[in-house]
C-alpha cells in the first residue's frame, strides 16, 4: 500500500492535479467525446485518486480510450484537469512495463490520410513534455 | 357566435396586483375589447359570490375575477379564501347548467400587463362564442313558461326505490357511544350515565310507541326533579302525521308529547331560542339532529351547559307526502299503523298497505349513521335505514345480525354512494338538460321561506335577504335578483356548515329537491378539500374558512366537465 | 339627496384624443344625483384642482367623481383637493378612463361609450360613499423583545440605541441563547463566547434595556402601539439585589444530579445553578425539583454558605403588567428529537451525538474541558463520521420538510476544527447537497475539503451499527462512484434538523400572529415585509421566522429594530379608515369571520343589543380598526351580511355592478 501512496504522489506531481479541488460537478465527463468507450469516467479518475484506488485505474480501459483532446482540462471550473491525471496514470503504466514511447520522427512516418488529426495533435502534445 | 353581439363583461380586480396589471396593460397600450369594465376591490377575497350572481342577473354575459397570484396576496391569505369560494361557486353554476366559461378566475400580477390584456382578449372571445347569457336571467320561468308538476313525480321515482324490503336488522351502537363533552361528568359518560335513566331498557325494532312511553316517563322525571326547566320535543298536531316541535314546561303538557314515525323535524334549531331562556332545556334529538346541534355549538348559537340532550333512537322517518304520492288519500284519523316493513293505512276508500321504505324520507335512505354525535343519555333503539344502490334493499338486510361495524361497512359501499347518486346523475346530464331540470324545479318556488325557516344553518338573526346590505333600498320579495338567486345564495351561505339534515326538502311545499344544492357543495368539498362533515364534532373548522397552498384552481370546474 | 360633481379630464390628448370628453361630461349631467359636470384639460394641475375646489364650494357638492387616470396615480391628489374644499376626502371616486379606456381602445365611439359607463359606475358608488375619518391612537414608547438570544439581544440594543426603552423577557435564567452554547462560529472561526459575551454585558448595562430573565410572557392584550403584557417572573429563590455571584452556593450544593441544560444533558449541574460561567445576570436560581431543601425540607446548605444572605426559599412568582408599543418575537430554535431516527443508533450509543452536543464537547468550558473524546470510554476518536440532513428535507413525519440551512456550514466548521486540532483523526462527511450561500461560505467549505482533507461523500448513511468493540459501523453509499461505503467509526455526529422553539405556537397564539405548519411565525410578505408579522405591531427576529445563521440573524434583528423604531417614533398612529365593521343587529356571533381574518382584528363581545326597542344579550363581532387592514375576507365569510367594509361596502359594489350592467 505504501508504494501505492508513493505512486499516487508521483502521479499527482507529474499531472499537477490536486484531486481535492474537485467539486464533483461532472463537467469533465460531460465534455468527454470518448465517454461511451470509457469504463472509468474522467470524474471518477479524480475520486479514485483521491481515495487511493490506483489498481483499478491502472487496469482501466479508459487509459487507451482517452483521445487526449483535453476538453476536460479546458472546461473544468475548478482547474482540476482530469485529462492530465489520465495521462499521468497512463504514463505510470508505461513506465512500469517499459518505454514504448515514440520519437517525433516515428510519428512523422505514421502520418497518413487515415490517421485522425486529433490523434497526431495529441501525440505531439504529450511528447512535448 | 351571434353577429354583432357585444357582450357585457364585468371584471373584478384586486387593487394591489390585477388593477395595477390592468393599468400596466393601459400604459403599455396593450388593447383588449371595450366590453370589459373593471370594478376595483381591495382584494379578491372581497368579491362576494352575490356580486357575481348579481352581475349575471343584471345582464352581464361574463364575469372574470382577477387577483394576486396565490402566495403573493397583499393581505397574505385573501386569495386563498377567494380561490375556494370561487371554485365552489363556479362548480354550482356549472351544476345548474350555466355554460362553462361564463365566469373565470385569473391571477394577474402588477407586472403582467401583457397577461391581463391577453386574458381579457381570450375571455371576450370565449363569451362571444357562448353568446348572450340567457340562462341565468331565465333561471326562473314565468307564467306560461312553467312546466307542470309532472317533473315532481319523476323526481320521486328516482329518489325512492319502491319495493324495498327491510328485515329487522336492529343494531345498537352502545359500544361506540362515547361522550362528546366531559365537563358534565357522570351524566354523559355512558349510554345511561344518569342513574335514574338506568331503568329504561332500549326498546326493540320499530316499536316506536314504547320508545315514546319511555321518553314521556323520563321527560316527566326530568321536569319534576328540576333537572330541566323545560322539554323541547314534538307535540301532536292535527293528525298523527304532522307532529310539530314544541316546548313542554310541566307534566300535564307532556300529555301531548309524541314520538312516532313522522317526527322528522330537527329540533336543534329551536335550541337557539332555548339558549336565551333561563335554566336547562332537555331536548330530544335523533342521531342526525345531533350533527346540527354540534354545528350550532361551533357557531356559538346554543349553550351546551343549558342543554340536556336525550338521544333518541331512530328507525327512519316517514313522509306523508311520500305516502300520498302513492295515491293514498282520505286517510282516517289514527288510521296509520307502521310495522317494521309495512305501512297499513285506513282510508275512507278502504284499507291500503304500502312498503315502509317507499314512504321514508329521502335522507333516511342515505342516513349518515345512527350514532348520536353528542348526548347526555340515550333512549330507544335505532336501525340502519340506508338503502342499497341498485337492489333497493335495506343495507341491514345483507347481514341480519349485523354489528355496528358491519352496518357502518354496509353504509360505506351503499348508503354513502347512494347519498350522492342523484347529484352524480344530474352531473352526467348535458348543461342544457341540467339547466332545464333546475329551471323547472326552481320555477315552482313560491318564496315561502319554509326552507330558510326550518334550516338549522340558516339561523341568522337577520337574513341577508331581509336586510338592505345588498341593495339600495329595502326591497319587496319580488325583487328579481332575490327571486332567481335565492336558493344558490342560500346554499352558498350554508356551504361548509350544512349537515345535510335534509329539512329544506322535507318542508318544501312545492317538493323542490333543495337538498341537492347542499349535497353538491358537500360533494365538491369532499372531493376538492378532503372529507368534511359539518357537525361531526363541535368546533371543527369549515373548509371555507381554511385553505391549503395547493388548492385546486377554479378552472378545475371547466377541466372536469371536459373529461365528461 | 347627494349632490355630485363630475370632472372629466382631457389629460392633454391622452384621454381627449380617443374619448369625446365633452360628451362624457354631458352624459354625466343627466345622471341621477349629478348637479355639476365639467371637462378640463388637466384636472391634476393647479388650475384643475382649483376648478374642483370652487365647484365643491359653489354647488355645495357632497361627493365628486373625477374621470381621469388611474386612482393609483392621482386619487390622493384629488382627495387632498376635496379636503381643502371642506369635503371629506373619502367622498371622492375616480373613474379610470385613461389606463383602462383611452389608452387601450382606438375606436372613439366605443371608448366614449365605455368611459360613460365607467363614469356612471363611479357616480353610483360615490352616491353611497360615507365620510370616513382615519382613526388615531397613541403609542407607548416602549418595546418588548421575547427571547434573549443573539436575535433578541441585538434587536434590543438597536432599539435602545435610538433612545427607546426596551425589555427582554427570557425564559431561562440567563440571556445568551443558543449562540452561548456554540464553540466557534463560521466562517471566521471566532470564539462564540468572545463575540457574544460583550453584547450580553452591553445589554445588561444599557440603561434603556430591562432584562427579565427566568420570566415568561403570560398574556398579551391590546393592539399596535398599545399592547398590555403580563409577565411572570418565576421565583429564583435567590434575591438578585443581594447576590454577589460568588458561586460558593453552587460549589457547596450537595445535589448535583440534575442534567445540565446548557451542556445538553452531557453532564450534571447542582440544584442551585447558573447555566454557565458568563451568565447574565450572574445570579443563580434554585431548581426546586432537584433541590433537597424543597423536596425534603432538610439541607439549606446554600443558605448557610451564602455570605450575602441572598437565598430566599420563600420567594414566589411575581406577576407584572407592562405596556408596550411594539413586540418583537425572537424565540429561536431547538434541535429536533432524534428518537425516530433509530437507524443512526442515537439512543443506543453514547458516541453517536448531535452537532450541538459536539459543540459542547469541543468547548473548553464544556463537559470534557474541550478535549475531543468519546463519551462512552473517554478515548480519543480516530475515525469520525458526520451525517448531514438528519431530519431536514424529509417528506415523512419523522423530520421536517425544510432545509435547516445552517448544518452544511457548521459541519464543515466542526470537521475542519477537528482536523486542525487532531490531524491524525480521519473525518468523513456524508451529504445530500452542500448548500453554502453566503459571503465566504463556499470558500470556507472548500477549505475543509482541500486544505484540511475532510472526505466529503455524496450519499447518505443507511445504518449505524454499534459493535461490542466500541466501533460504530457506518454503512453508507457513495452515489458518485456508485459504491457501498463501510466505515468503522469511533464517533458519529448527526446534523439534526432545527425546529422553532416549543413555545413559538403558544406565543404566536397570544399575539394573534400567524404561524405556519412548521411552527415558524409567518412574515407579512415573503419578499417585501420579511420582518413584520401580518399582525400590526408584531415583529420577527431570528430563527422564529425560519432557519438562518448568526450573521443573518443579526441583520434581521437590526431590521426588526428599525421597524420598531419607526413605529415608536410616531406620536399618533393613523389607521386606514377603509376597515371592516359589524352591524351588531345582524351579527350572529358565529365566529366565522374571525377565522379568515389574517390580522386577528376580530374579537367577540357579549353585549346588550337594542334591537328595535328589544334589549337582548348577544355575542357580537367587534373589529379593532387599528388592526384591520381592510381586505374584506370577513365580509364574504359572514353569512348574514353583518360584516361590511367601509369604502368598498356591499351596497357600493352592487351599485357599481348594476351601473356597469345597465
Amino acid at each position: 500500500m505504501s508504494s501505492n501512496i508513493e505512486t499516487i504522489n508521483i502521479i499527482k506531481e507529474i499531472s499537477g492535479v490536486n484531486p481535492l479541488r474537485c467539486m464533483k460537478c461532472g463537467k469533465c465527463t460531460a465534455s468527454c467525446m470518448a465517454y461511451d468507450e470509457m469504463d472509468i469516467k474522467p470524474h471518477q479518475f479524480v475520486s479514485y485518486i483521491e481515495r487511493g484506488d490506483l489498481e483499478s485505474l491502472m487496469l482501466s480501459e479508459s487509459l487507451y480510450k482517452c483521445l487526449g483532446c483535453f476538453a476536460c482540462v479546458e472546461r473544468c471550473p475548478r482547474n482540476v484537469q482530469p485529462g492530465k491525471l489520465i495521462d499521468a496514470v497512463r504514463q505510470t503504466v508505461i513506465r512500469q512495463r517499459g518505454a514504448e514511447g515514440m520519437t517525433t520522427e516515428e510519428i512523422r512516418q505514421l502520418i497518413t490520410q487515415e490517421v485522425p488529426q486529433q490523434l497526431l495533435v495529441s501525440a505531439f502534445r504529450r511528447n512535448r513534455r | 357566435m351571434q353577429i354583432g353581439f357585444r357582450p357585457k363583461i364585468v371584471a373584478f380586480c384586486c387593487n394591489w396586483c390585477s388593477y395595477a396589471g390592468a393599468d400596466l396593460a393601459g400604459s403599455s397600450r396593450l388593447s383588449y375589447p371595450a366590453d370589459v369594465k373593471i370594478i376595483r376591490v381591495p382584494c379578491s377575497c372581497r368579491v362576494n359570490p352575490m356580486f357575481i350572481l348579481r352581475a349575471f342577473e343584471k345582464g352581464a354575459d361574463g364575469v372574470i375575477m382577477c387577483g394576486c397570484h396565490p402566495g403573493d396576496c397583499h393581505y397574505s391569505t385573501g386569495n386563498f379564501y377567494a380561490r375556494r369560494r370561487m371554485t365552489l361557486l363556479f362548480s354550482m353554476l356549472d351544476f345548474i347548467g350555466v355554460e362553462n366559461g361564463r365566469c373565470r378566475v385569473e391571477w394577474v400580477s402588477a407586472a403582467e400587463g401583457a397577461k391581463f390584456s391577453q386574458t381579457m382578449n381570450e375571455f371576450v372571445e370565449k363569451i362571444c362564442s357562448l353568446g348572450e347569457n340567457v340562462r341565468l336571467s331565465n333561471l326562473r320561468k314565468t307564467g306560461s313558461q312553467q312546466t307542470a308538476f309532472t317533473i315532481n313525480t319523476e323526481k320521486r321515482e328516482t329518489h325512492r326505490l319502491v319495493g324495498a324490503v327491510v328485515t329487522d336488522a336492529s343494531w345498537t351502537g352502545e359500544g361506540s357511544k362515547v361522550s362528546e363533552k366531559e365537563e358534565n361528568g357522570n351524566q354523559m359518560s355512558v349510554v345511561t350515565g344518569d342513574p335514574e335513566a338506568g331503568q329504561y331498557e332500549p326498546e326493540c325494532g320499530s316499536q316506536t310507541a314504547k320508545t315514546e312511553e319511555s321518553l314521556k316517563i323520563r321527560l316527566a322525571q326530568l321536569l319534576e326533579s328540576g333537572k330541566a326547566a323545560r322539554v323541547l320535543g314534538w307535540k301532536k298536531g292535527e293528525t298523527d302525521y304532522d307532529p310539530e316541535p314544541a316546548f313542554f314546561e310541566n307534566k300535564d303538557e307532556l300529555g301531548a308529547f309524541v314520538y312516532n314515525d313522522f317526527c322528522g323535524a330537527n329540533l336543534s334549531k329551536y335550541m337557539i331560542e332555548a339558549a336565551g331562556l333561563d335554566g336547562v332545556t332537555a331536548v330530544v334529538l335523533k342521531p342526525c339532529d345531533t350533527y346540527s346541534f354540534n354545528q350550532l355549538m361551533t357557531e356559538h348559537r346554543v349553550v351546551r351547559e343549558k342543554t340536556y340532550i336525550i338521544g333518541v333512537g331512530c328507525c327512519g322517518k316517514l313522509s306523508i307526502s311520500g305516502i300520498r304520492a302513492q295515491g293514498v288519500t282520505g286517510i282516517e284519523e289514527n288510521g296509520i299503523e307502521v310495522t317494521d316493513d309495512r305501512i297499513k293505512i285506513k282510508t275512507v276508500y278502504g284499507d291500503r298497505e304500502i312498503e315502509r321504505n317507499s314512504a321514508m324520507l329521502e335522507r333516511c335512505g342515505v342516513c349518515k349513521g345512527k350514532e348520536h354525535r353528542i348526548f347526555d343519555e340515550l333512549i330507544g333503539e335505532s336501525r340502519d335505514t340506508t338503502i342499497c344502490a341498485g337492489t333497493g334493499k335495506a343495507c341491514g338486510s345483507a347481514a341480519p345480525d349485523s354489528t355496528v361495524s358491519n352496518a357502518a361497512a354496509g353504509r360505506e359501499n351503499s348508503g354513502k354512494d347512494q347519498r350522492f347518486a342523484e347529484v352524480e346523475r344530474i352531473e352526467k346530464l348535458s348543461a342544457k338538460e341540467r339547466f332545464e331540470y333546475f329551471s323547472n324545479e326552481l320555477s315552482r318556488c313560491i318564496r315561502c321561506n319554509a326552507c330558510r325557516n326550518v334550516c338549522p344553518a340558516c339561523s341568522c338573526i337577520k337574513c341577508v335577504f331581509d336586510g338592505n346590505q345588498f341593495d339600495e333600498a329595502a326591497k319587496a320579495n319580488s325583487e328579481p335578483f332575490e327571486e332567481k338567486m335565492f336558493h344558490i345564495i342560500r346554499a352558498f351561505h350554508v356551504a361548509g356548515r350544512c349537515t345535510d339534515c335534509g329539512e329544506c326538502s322535507r318542508v318544501c311545499p312545492q317538493n323542490i329537491p333543495l337538498h341537492l344544492f347542499n349535497r353538491k357543495f358537500i360533494k365538491d368539498i369532499n372531493e376538492l378539500y378532503g372529507e368534511y362533515c359539518a357537525g361531526y364534532e363541535a368546533g371543527s373548522v369549515s373548509p371555507l374558512t381554511r385553505f391549503t397552498m395547493q388548492d385546486a384552481e377554479p378552472s378545475v370546474v371547466t377541466e372536469r366537465s371536459k373529461g365528461c | 339627496m347627494p349632490r355630485i360633481g363630475v370632472f372629466v379630464c382631457h389629460c392633454g390628448t391622452n384621454i381627449a384624443g380617443t374619448i369625446d370628453v365633452a360628451k362624457v361630461a354631458e352624459m354625466a349631467a343627466a345622471e341621477q344625483g349629478v348637479v355639476f359636470s365639467k371637462d378640463y384639460q388637466y384636472m391634476c394641475s393647479q388650475t384643475g384642482q382649483t376648478l374642483i375646489i370652487d365647484a365643491i364650494k359653489e354647488y355645495k357638492l357632497t361627493g365628486i367623481v373625477v374621470c381621469s387616470c388611474s386612482p393609483r396615480m392621482h386619487e390622493t391628489t384629488f382627495r387632498n383637493a376635496a379636503q381643502r374644499a371642506g369635503l371629506n376626502p373619502y367622498m371622492v371616486e375616480i373613474a379610470n378612463i385613461r389606463e383602462q379606456c383611452s389608452w387601450i381602445h382606438k375606436d372613439r365611439e366605443e371608448a366614449t361609450e365605455k368611459a360613460v359607463i365607467l363614469m356612471r359606475a363611479a357616480v353610483a358608488k360615490v352616491c353611497l360613499n360615507t365620510p370616513l375619518t382615519a382613526g388615531e391612537s397613541g403609542v407607548t414608547k416602549r418595546a418588548l423583545v421575547i427571547g434573549g438570544g443573539i436575535a433578541g439581544i441585538q434587536t434590543a440594543l438597536d432599539i435602545s440605541a435610538a433612545g427607546f426603552k426596551v425589555d427582554i423577557v427570557e425564559k431561562t435564567p440567563s440571556i445568551g441563547g443558543r449562540m452561548s452554547q456554540l464553540d466557534k462560529t463560521f466562517p471566521t472561526l471566532d470564539c462564540s463566547a468572545c463575540i457574544l459575551t460583550p453584547k450580553m454585558v452591553e445589554a445588561a448595562s444599557d440603561e434603556n434595556i430591562t432584562l427579565y430573565t427566568y420570566s415568561e410572557v403570560e398574556k398579551v392584550s391590546g393592539f399596535v402601539g398599545n399592547f398590555k403584557v403580563d409577565i411572570r417572573k418565576k421565583a429564583r429563590s435567590v434575591r438578585a439585589d443581594k447576590c454577589t455571584g460568588c458561586g460558593v452556593c453552587q460549589e457547596k450544593c450537595p445535589s448535583k444530579k440534575a442534567p445540565s441544560e446548557f451542556n445538553r444533558g452531557l453532564n450534571n449541574r447542582s440544584a442551585i445553578y447558573t447555566p454557565f460561567a458568563q451568565a447574565i445576570p450572574n445570579v443563580p436560581v434554585i431548581d426546586r425539583e432537584n433541590c433537597i431543601k424543597f423536596q425534603t425540607g432538610k439541607c439549606g446548605v446554600c443558605s448557610k454558605v451564602c455570605q450575602a444572605n441572598a437565598i430566599d426559599y420563600e420567594q414566589e412568582d411575581e406577576m407584572i403588567t407592562v405596556e408596550y408599543g411594539a413586540i418583537v418575537v425572537a424565540t429561536g430554535f431547538d434541535v429536533i428529537n432524534l428518537d425516530k431516527y433509530d437507524e443512526y443508533a442515537y439512543s443506543k450509543s453514547k458516541d453517536v451525538i448531535t452537532s450541538l452536543e459536539l459543540e459542547r464537547i469541543m468547548n473548553a468550558a464544556g463537559p470534557t474541558g474541550g478535549h475531543l473524546e468519546r463519551l462512552s470510554d473517554g478515548k480519543a476518536p480516530k475515525e469520525i463520521v458526520f451525517i448531514q440532513c438528519v431530519g431536514s428535507r424529509c417528506a415523512d413525519e419523522r423530520g421536517k420538510s425544510y432545509c435547516s440551512k445552517i448544518c452544511c456550514m457548521y459541519t464543515a466548521k466542526q470537521a475542519m476544527l477537528i482536523r486542525d486540532k487532531y490531524p491524525d483523526t480521519n473525518v468523513t462527511v456524508f451529504y445530500i447537497d452542500i448548500r453554502t450561500p453566503g459571503k465566504n461560505f463556499d470558500e470556507f467549505y472548500r477549505r475543509a475539503v482541500e486544505d484540511y482533507n475532510v472526505h466529503y461523500i455524496k450519499g447518505q448513511v443507511g445504518k449505524v451499527l454499534p459493535e461490542s468493540s466500541g466501533k460504530l459501523i457506518v454503512v453508507g453509499s457513495d452515489i458518485i462512484d456508485a459504491r457501498h461505503v463501510i466505515i468503522p467509526a469511533d464517533m458519529v455526529v448527526l446534523a439534526a434538523a432545527i425546529e422553532p422553539n416549543k413555545d413559538a405556537r403558544k406565543i404566536a397564539t397570544m399575539l394573534t400572529a400567524s404561524i405556519d405548519n412548521n411552527n415558524f411565525l409567518t412574515e407579512a410578505h415573503a419578499k417585501l415585509r420579511p420582518v413584520e408579522s401580518p399582525t400590526a405591531g408584531i415583529f420577527l427576529s431570528g430563527v422564529c421566522q425560519g432557519p438562518r445563521d448568526i450573521p443573518e440573524t443579526v441583520a434581521m434583528a437590526g431590521s426588526a429594530a428599525a421597524k420598531v423604531i419607526g413605529l415608536l417614533s410616531k406620536d399618533r398612529l393613523k389607521s386606514n379608515p377603509c376597515t371592516a365593521h359589524s352591524d351588531e343587529l345582524m351579527c350572529n356571533g358565529c365566529s366565522t369571520c374571525e377565522k379568515v381574518c389574517p390580522y386577528g382584528a376580530i374579537s367577540y363581545e357579549t353585549k346588550i343589543v337594542n334591537d328595535h326597542g328589544v334589549k337582548k344579550e348577544r355575542r357580537v363581532a367587534v373589529v379593532n380598526a387599528a388592526l384591520c387592514q381592510g381586505c374584506g375576507a370577513c365580509t364574504v365569510a359572514c353569512p348574514s351580511g353583518a360584516m361590511d367594509l367601509s369604502g368598498f361596502s356591499n351596497r357600493q359594489i352592487i351599485a357599481e355592478v348594476d351601473a356597469v350592467c345597465r
